[in-house]
């Protein structure tokens, strides 16, 4: 019989999940360790309830690979930014979710996920000038006027090249 | 170099910071270490000269925001390439300097220029004959705006052509700018000199790692050599190609090392192909997870004594030993493969050429240590229809555990295949 935990996203809903398959997440899986035997729901604040059930889905879909060691990011896998088909069409939602995915990722410590968002959004900014990224992200440029004008000084050594 | 200016040129737009021209919708902002990680992936991981800066994702993630500037500029400034052509990025470099310097005045009070963010340079003179009065002015006003901590890796290629040059350069490096230096990478070490005197006498006690690179030519090693194998905390060591190394000097840094001890790599130096020291490594080194042992065919005056015995007393004293080369060593034997093979349990790669290959995996007929082995290949070289025949009962027992490896050659038989 397997064992369930309970999952509360920041907008209180409850996700019913089965152990092993939240344990790819390392911050759940020392709180698990952490409390022992208990069923009191885990809250998860910063994670809504939308973004929690993409992420589930994710841990289910994997939840038979091995636990990816952290301290092998060679500088050949640091250049890949290769996605499996399943989880390119997992990561092909709007950007916004996709940010809240990678924010929600990072905060449970669910590396191999957090790599594919990432690597998402490398794949977005490749080759993409200034202009293109603002417009692509709807970020916002926060550098004051003396910043721009230190940058620009800064910079001066390629302009003149 | 005119194609390379003609390129920065007509990218000279894109230096200019985007203005806020429309109204954004601002999509989640990703903290620094995120955005890091995103960068991380973005190719190519060089230098910011060596390619053209203004088409530079990296470069232009830069320009973007606060967070996404600090974000990308340690990543663009890790590596600094300094070459010393005269037509090359001496001028880059020249007005690298005078950008840096003229935008410190007035600058923010927290503000840093790029070059504090370099962690690695490489000096590097081969491309052509330069003259000293040339390219040092710039290069040594770069070098004289770092701090002595920031660098922690050097690589350093030296020719006796440009050895003016360096006997400028290198008092300034060696050891004003290596206090916190933990790699150093030093090619053309035997025909330095006392040049070579100025980097080995100042190498500091941080160091983990150094890879020295000589020739085949070279009559001399610089005198301070030795200086090496008192470095307290080296864990990787890489020698190439140099002849007049005794192995006694090598085999009491190993003692002296221990269990600290991660990495070694001996390729072509003709006096340290000795089974003594393979034994050092195994009575000393319990923690030993690379090892290479390379002597090219046909390379003359070279006294080899490595036995198969002492090649399983490696196996069997380090215990995480994950990398195994050995190209030319005459020790490999079907008793060392029948022990590697049911004691190595961490080894990932195994790689043994030899032409004169005489172990056939005969007595090996299961491969139950090698669950994590990756690459794996045994063989002579040359074409493969000419290679050694393998023993079945090891084909059959490797092609078992095959699944899991990227790479797997026996002799003849090629179980996983290169380009997989």
């Amino acid at each position: 019989m397997t064992t369930k935990v309970t999952l509360t996203s920041s907008d209180n809903e409850n996700f019913s999940v089965n152990k092993e398959i939240t344990k790819r997440s390392i911050l759940i899986k020392n709180m698990l360790e952490d409390v022992g035997k208990s069923d009191t729901p885990i809250p998860l604040p910063n994670v809504n309830s939308k973004v929690l059930r993409k992420v589930i889905e994710w841990c289910e879909y994997h939840c038979m690979d091995p636990l990816a060691p952290t301290n092998e990011n060679t500088e050949n896998q640091k250049q890949n930014t290769d996605i499996e088909d399943w989880d390119q069409k997992f990561i092909e939602v709007d950007q916004e979710t996709l940010f809240k995915i990678i924010l929600a990722t990072n905060y449970l410590n669910i590396k191999p996920l957090l790599d594919i968002g990432c690597k998402t959004i490398t794949n977005m900014i490749k080759g993409k000038s200034p202009e293109e990224i603002y417009k692509t992200f709807n970020i916002v440029n926060n550098f004051t006027p003396k910043e721009e004008a230190q940058i620009r000084k800064e910079n001066k050594w390629a302009e003149d090249q | 170099m005119k194609t390379y200016i003609a390129n920065m040129r007509l990218m000279a737009p894109m230096f200019r910071l985007p203005w806020l021209t429309f109204a954004p919708v601002p999509s989640p902002p990703l903290p620094i270490e995120i955005l890091s990680t995103i960068f991380a992936y973005i190719p190519p991981r060089i230098g910011p000269f060596d390619y053209n800066v203004g088409t530079s994702t990296l470069f232009n993630c830069s320009l973007v925001s606060r967070a996404w500037r600090a974000a990308a500029l340690p990543l663009l400034w890790e590596h600094l390439h300094m070459g010393f052509d005269k037509n090359g990025t001496h001028e880059v470099l020249r007005q690298l300097t005078f950008s840096i310097t003229n935008s410190l005045p007035g600058a923010p009070q927290d503000h840093f220029h790029v070059l504090n963010l370099v962690k690695r340079i490489t000096l590097d003179s081969r491309r052509s004959v330069v003259p000293v009065v040339l390219p040092t002015t710039p290069s040594l006003n770069i070098l004289q705006l770092f701090s002595p901590k920031q660098l922690q890796e050097i690589c350093l290629h030296y020719t006796r052509l440009n050895a003016e040059l360096f006997s400028v350069i290198l008092p300034i490096v060696f050891p004003n700018l290596t206090r916190n230096l933990r790699h150093l990478k030093f090619y053309g070490v035997c025909e330095s000199g006392t040049d070579g005197d100025i980097v080995l006498q100042n190498l500091p006690a941080t160091l983990a790692s150094i890879r020295l690179v000589g020739d085949d030519h070279s009559k001399s090693i610089p005198a301070s050599f030795s200086r090496v194998f008192a470095l307290p905390n080296l864990r990787n060591l890489a020698l190439w190609h140099i002849d007049f190394i005794q192995p006694q000097e090598l085999e009491q840094a190993l003692r002296a090392w221990g269990p600290c001890f991660r990495s070694l790599d001996i390729t072509h130096c003709r006096n340290l192909f000795r089974d003594s020291v393979v034994r050092a490594l195994a009575d000393h080194c319990p923690n030993l997870v690379s090892l290479e042992l390379a002597i090219y065919p046909g390379c003359p005056h070279v006294y080899q004594d490595i036995t198969d015995v002492t090649l399983c007393r490696l196996v069997d004293s380090c215990p995480d030993l994950a990398t195994l080369r050995l190209r030319g060593v005459r020790g490999v034997s079907d008793a060392f493969l029948v022990r590697c093979a049911s004691r190595a349990r961490a080894m990932r790669c195994l790689r043994v050429y030899d032409p004169q290959l005489w172990a056939t995996g005969k007595g090996v007929l299961a491969v139950r240590a090698w669950g994590r082995m990756k690459e794996l290949e045994i063989m002579r070289g040359g074409f493969i229809d000419e290679d050694i025949e393998m023993d079945e009962g090891f084909v059959s027992a490797v092609e078992e555990m095959a699944e899991g490896m990227t790479l797997c050659r026996l002799g003849k038989r090629e179980i996983v295949p290169r380009c997989q």
